[in-house]
């Protein structure tokens, strides 16, 4: 996973995500995103190996972009991981219909990404095999 | 032992700042504070569902400072880094009370927060609480929408 994606309208949570990736070591080239239509833009002009998104933010939300993201054939296979606070068990359920594939709640840390990280790469393996 | 909801949301609250700031965070014995202080940084977000109401967090700039670095990791911060992690830590609150309250299986909705300096005057049904964090006090409103806070 060298390049990722990190999407969230808070420059201070995006920055503590940054800091997260870096401290395990994951991204060579990490990108930021402040709402869902800024990381569609990005994400047409170049895909990443991973998307870090929040939920709540202006302009296109996560819930929409994931939609999106999903629905086309080109990027379904990108994995996200939704990072948020308002994970409730309706929301937690949408999200993975959606295909997002790790949901972690805020606040997020070095340990609890590292966890959501290694479990994708172990499903992509298995799916490689 | 039966938890209240003040327990929950003293868990909330703990939680969240010791995840995000390494701080730890306790109810106050000294529930005095001035709300009305004009150099006060505020950050606030609306609860929309389940009910609605408002989540406020009034604290002095010192300890929004000391709340920045922690955040961030960086000894410099200016005011809208520091307006912004208090932003974020009451998203990041304010949510997880949301997903604590409801439990009916609906979603929960969440605003977009938004931050100032000066004074708030807690509306008369708010709840408003004191906790003692490492840095220093941080004031805490709960308040339904009509009623201001």
């Amino acid at each position: 996973m060298k390049s990722i994606l990190v999407v969230d309208d808070s420059a201070v949570a995006r920055r503590i995500a940054v800091k997260c990736l870096s401290s395990i070591g994951v991204g060579e080239k990490i990108r930021e995103a402040r709402n869902g239509q800024e990381a569609l833009d990005m994400i047409r002009e170049e895909a990443p190996d991973l998307i870090l998104a929040d939920l709540n933010m202006p302009v296109l939300d996560g819930v929409s972009m994931v939609r999106k993201i999903k629905a086309n054939p080109r990027l379904v296979g990108i994995p996200v991981i939704v990072i948020s606070s308002i994970l409730d068990d309706a929301r937690r359920r949408e999200l993975r219909e959606r295909g997002v594939d790790h949901l972690v709640e805020k606040p997020v840390s070095p340990p609890l990404l590292a966890a959501a990280v290694e479990e994708i790469r172990e499903r992509q393996e298995a799916e490689e095999r | 032992m039966k938890l209240t909801l003040d327990d929950v949301f003293d868990g909330i609250l703990g939680d969240s700042l010791e995840g995000m700031a390494f701080t730890i965070c306790d109810r106050s014995e000294d529930q005095d504070f001035d709300w009305e202080d004009e150099s006060r940084l505020w950050s606030s977000i609306d609860l929309l569902s389940p009910g609605s109401g408002r989540l406020v967090l009034v604290t002095d700039p010192e300890t929004a400072k000391s709340l920045a670095r922690s955040v961030t990791g960086e000894q410099t911060t200016d005011e809208a880094t520091e307006l912004a992690v208090l932003e974020e830590l009451t998203n990041a609150i304010g949510g997880r009370w949301l997903a604590a309250l409801e439990t009916t299986g609906a979603e929960t909705q969440l605003g977009l927060p938004k931050s100032g300096r000066g004074s708030l005057r807690p509306g008369e049904d708010a709840m408003a609480c004191v906790y003692e964090v490492d840095a220093g006090r941080l004031g805490v409103l709960l308040a339904s929408l009509q009623g201001g806070g």
